[in-house]
């Protein structure tokens, strides 16, 4: 998949950067071509992610979580081809959150390399980082997060530094806080919650239509609605089927190329189908939720993900979205 | 002691405070003591604190006093709970001989709360087995509850079993009511008195401070040192920290050898730390404090809400501009940031740091420099007329900040463009060809500015601030020995020529004077390089104007021909000049003697001549035609550029 957004261009981005160094004692200026910010993308190619059946335990590990999803800066210093270093960073973290903490605590953290789930056939293989509670007899994960690697090529990372772009986090949002602000301070890096912006989020649910399946428990996709200064919520449901004749009346079935035209008719569609048969123009309020039997993806910046052959295909985009900014 | 002895000596708590060593040699002399005396002034060092443990541990030996004993234990638990003494490093050496302590009932939860407040990861096996011993024969009570906790966080693989969690107020007892107060104070005033910068040396300023409750400190990550290396690969001892330097000739002693922080981003929190930066600016560096600057800049001012963390957003741009200001460098990924969030700023939220950002950018081409100033050029046009200014001022700073960045200071450049004509390479030509073009493009785009504000603006500011602009502006060029005159524009002029304040015409005069000593008379004897002789062409070509602008004002101020046929006036619509025309007396009525902005200076001038008589009316003209020339006179005291102008260009 490829799926480049046009950004400005910055100084660490080494493929698009000029370094000027000019004359003048300190100054050092790296000049960056500007591009026009309204430059949008017209055309997307979603690629058919093939599906290791040696990682089917690795992608049953993410299933039926709520995660949340987190931009990762470059991580300096983060030696991940000497997994002997991992114990180490491990109690870093330990005395971290234990010093972070008023009250005593037990927590124990981990980190373990983890296979290529998504494809990118990266140098930077995926991490992932647990921290358990050790205080009781039966030790309880109060946090996991799995660092993801981005997509191959889509932008160089800083010499010395890991590129590891996507961050999934689950566990209490005070340990998160934590976990998160140890990892930037050790390693240099910034990780901030990513939150899907309205027009990735007609991308997605337009994309991926025609792949959804039913399941024995559920038949419907969802769309959940916000109205503006109110807490009330408008929850939409259509038949799977239907919304897969939708996008297939729109898009050729096995064209992999989905064009911006494409994704706007399927939803303008949607819109006036739904005004037309409830009279309410949803074109008018935020959409916070997209729920299928595959997956959830909440606009705040969350995703569940249901069935296996999903997994890839949607952290494979998430990690594109977040590398496009880190870039 | 027991809490009802202490209520009772809460009232004679306020007393002289002792000094540190009076506190110790009392507690060490006397047996009995009173803990609301033994309050020390000031912080307690660490051999203090030392000198009282060794002797609690001492006299416990001896069988002194259980009360006494208790006493100290109480006092050294609450010197250490509120912060007074100054390290723990000595007291962390009786962690092992004060375990024994815990076994007896009496000073069980005391020294318990001692030693949980002293405890290190350094801890040994057998220590936490005789701590575990003493819960199997006293039980797990809730001090050594609050004990354990913290052993396990310490060091869980010393602690396998489960220990219930439990809060500080509930594992601990208070500290004696007696002494609550006094130590609250003092640590209240040793805080104080650390974030005082020190009188002598520059001291390194504290890092923030948080203004508001919500306000969040970590948008600047803190300076830390987190060893990532095995310890055997390090030498400790050779490390200099950062953090330990206290003031900034510490850091410059150690500016070549001290040890960077984990994070890069940190070195921006302190303004004696940016020189720390600078010195290691690798272009590693550069790419992992742009990339970490760029992302939090994004974040926090496109991902989040506008009004959210207004503080903090203003400090990271304050420590930005500091970092620019203060090295010298640039950093273009804020400029890189800046092009995404000018199109939707308002022109308002973080105002002043803006500008200040945008009148240090970097130099660049015109094009390049062009995105940021049409930004500013459309918010112009709706902006009320102070933020007009701070526009336009902007631009000014930005004209002299790009003559520095290219040309270095005013002496350097004057030689720079004098030897250009004969030795200068092709390179050194191509520099100063490709300054001069975007700075005359600044500059014609800052009169374009001044031209849209005074037009749709009457306010006088806008036209003293037009005049005082191009005043500064043609001694810039001169002092640059730049090859081109900037000739300020017809609206100005005239804008001013009309004022009615005084201080415009006057301005007035001393700019058309400027022009003609500074400008013309130079650019004619003015030789330059083939490739900038366009720019002294199109100077001279529009010198032509300052005729025209000395024929208007000499014709208004002094010939009283105001809209004769020659004049630029004459180009109004016919039929305005007509109904002016009407009105009689227009030639005259921008005279000297009648000019509206010099009412004032006639009736002060009529004051001062204290010849009042009853028949002294109010009419100033009649006054001033008795005797002009006393009246002139006047006037040029008042003003001496008008006579500077006369002088000028009216010799004879």
């Amino acid at each position: 998949m490829s799926r480049r957004k046009s950004n400005i261009l910055l100084p660490f981005n080494s493929t698009a950067t000029k370094t000027v160094n000019q004359s003048t004692e300190n100054a050092t200026l790296l000049r960056s071509k500007k591009t026009p910010s309204e430059r949008r993308q017209t055309l997307a190619e979603f690629l058919e992610p093939d599906l290791d059946e040696n990682n089917l335990e690795e992608l049953d590990n993410l299933k039926q979580k709520l995660w949340n999803i987190y931009r990762v800066s470059d991580l300096y210093n983060f030696d991940n081809t000497k997994p002997d270093t991992f114990p180490r960073y491990g109690r870093i973290l330990s005395r971290y959150l234990v010093s972070s903490f008023t009250q005593a605590v037990t927590l124990q953290a981990k980190f373990l390399l983890k296979p290529d789930i998504q494809g990118f056939e990266s140098e930077d293989p995926p991490v992932r980082i647990t921290v358990e509670d050790v205080q009781l007899s039966k030790p309880s994960l109060v946090y996991e997060g799995i660092l993801f690697s981005g997509p191959e090529g889509g932008g160089s990372k800083i010499d010395g530094a890991v590129h590891l772009p996507l961050l999934l986090a689950r566990g209490h949002s005070v340990v998160r806080d934590k976990v998160h602000e140890c990892l930037s301070a050790v390693f240099s890096s910034v990780i901030h919650e990513f939150s899907f912006p309205a027009e990735e989020m007609h991308w997605m649910i337009a994309a991926w239509s025609g792949y959804i399946n039913e399941s024995k428990n559920s038949k419907e996709v969802g769309f959940l609605y916000g109205i503006p200064s109110r807490k009330d919520t408008i929850y939409c449901q259509y038949p799977v089927n239907f919304i897969k004749n939708l996008w297939n009346c729109i898009h050729e079935k096995d064209n992999l190329n989905v064009q911006s035209s494409e994704v706007k008719r399927f939803h303008t569609s949607l819109v006036i189908h739904t005004q037309n048969t409830l009279g309410l123009n949803l074109d008018a309020v935020p959409l916070l939720m997209y729920k299928t039997p595959d997956f959830e993806l909440y606009a705040e910046g969350k995703v569940r993900l249901k069935t296996p052959e999903f997994m890839p295909r949607i952290l494979h985009f998430i990690a594109d979205l977040c590398e496009n900014r880190t870039n | 002691m027991s809490e009802s002895e202490d209520e009772n000596e809460v009232d004679n708590e306020t007393g002289q405070l002792k000094t540190e060593e009076e506190v110790v040699k009392t507690m060490l002399s006397q047996s009995m003591v009173q803990l609301k005396n033994l309050i020390p002034n000031s912080p307690l060092k660490s051999e203090s604190a030392l000198k009282v443990g060794l002797w609690i541990l001492s006299s416990h030996s001896k069988k002194k006093s259980s009360t006494s004993i208790m006493q100290r234990i109480r006092w050294l638990t609450a010197v250490v709970q509120y912060g007074i003494v100054d390290s723990l490093t000595d007291l962390e050496k009786l962690f092992n001989p004060l375990i024994q302590l815990i076994f007896i009932s009496q000073y069980h939860a005391s020294i318990c709360h001692l030693l949980y407040m002293i405890a290190t990861p350094n801890l040994y096996k057998f220590q936490v087995e005789r701590i575990t011993k003493n819960a199997n024969i006293m039980g797990l009570t809730n001090p050594l509850v609050g004990l354990m906790s913290r052993l396990k966080s310490l060091r869980p693989d010393l602690v396998p079993q489960t220990i219930p969690h439990q809060s500080n107020a509930i594992s601990f007892p208070k500290a004696p009511i007696s002494i609550r107060n006094g130590f609250y104070a003092l640590s209240e005033r040793i805080k104080d008195c650390y974030k005082l910068p020190n009188r002598i040396t520059f001291s390194i300023e504290i890092e923030r401070k948080r203004a508001t409750k919500k306000m969040k400190l970590d948008i600047i990550p803190r300076v830390q040192h987190i060893n990532l290396k095995s310890s055997f690969e390090i030498d400790f001892r050779k490390m200099v920290l950062l953090s330990q330097l206290q003031t900034f000739d510490d850091v410059l002693k150690k500016i070549t050898t001290v040890a960077l922080p984990n994070h890069v981003g940190s070195l921006l929190n302190k303004r004696e730390y940016h020189y720390v930066l600078s010195l290691n600016f690798t272009p590693r560096m550069e790419a992992l404090l742009s990339q970490w600057l760029y992302l939090t800049l994004f974040h926090e001012f496109m991902e989040k809400r506008q009004n959210q963390g207004r503080e903090e957003k203003t400090l990271l741009l304050n420590r930005i501009i500091e970092f620019q200001e203060s090295t010298g460098r640039k950093l273009m990924v804020v400029y890189d940031f800046l092009a995404e969030y000018l199109p939707t700023w308002d022109g308002l939220q973080y105002g002043d740091q803006i500008f200040r950002l945008l009148s240090g950018i970097p130099f660049l081409p015109s094009s390049d420099l062009l995105i940021f100033l049409r930004i500013l050029e459309n918010l112009l046009k709706f902006s009320p007329t102070s933020q007009k200014m701070k526009i336009i001022d902007c631009c000014r700073k930005l004209i002299y900040n790009l003559l520095l960045q290219q040309f270095g200071p005013a002496d350097q450049a004057k030689l720079l463009f004098q030897s250009s004509n004969k030795t200068s390479s092709l390179e050194e030509k191509t520099k100063i060809v490709e300054g001069i073009y975007v700075i005359s493009e600044i500059i014609r785009f800052t009169k374009r500015l001044w031209n849209s504000a005074l037009t749709s603006s009457i306010n006088i500011a806008l036209i003293l601030n037009s005049l005082l602009f191009h005043l500064w502006l043609m001694d810039v060029e001169s002092e640059f020995d730049l090859p081109f005159r900037t000739m300020c524009q017809p609206i100005t002029v005239y804008a001013a020529l009309f004022s009615p304040a005084p201080v415009a015409v006057s301005l007035l005069c001393q700019l058309l004077c400027k022009f003609k000593e500074s400008g013309l008379s130079q650019l004619i004897a003015k030789t330059t390089l083939v490739e900038l002789t366009d720019f002294l062409q199109e100077s001279l070509q529009d010198a032509s104007l300052l005729n025209r602008y000395v024929a208007d004002t000499s014709s208004c101020l002094i010939y009283q021909k105001a809209f004769h046929g020659n004049s630029l006036l004459s180009r109004l619509p016919p039929g305005n000049i007509k109904k002016l025309s009407q009105l009689g007396y227009l030639k005259v009525a921008f005279d000297l003697k009648k000019h509206p902005a010099f009412t004032g200076i006639a009736r002060r001038w009529i004051k001062s001549k204290s010849i009042r008589s009853d028949d002294d009316s109010l009419d100033v003209f009649q006054e001033i035609d008795n005797d002009s020339d006393g009246y002139i006179r006047f006037l040029f005291c008042c003003f001496p550029a008008i006579r500077d102008y006369i002088q000028q260009f009216h010799r004879d």
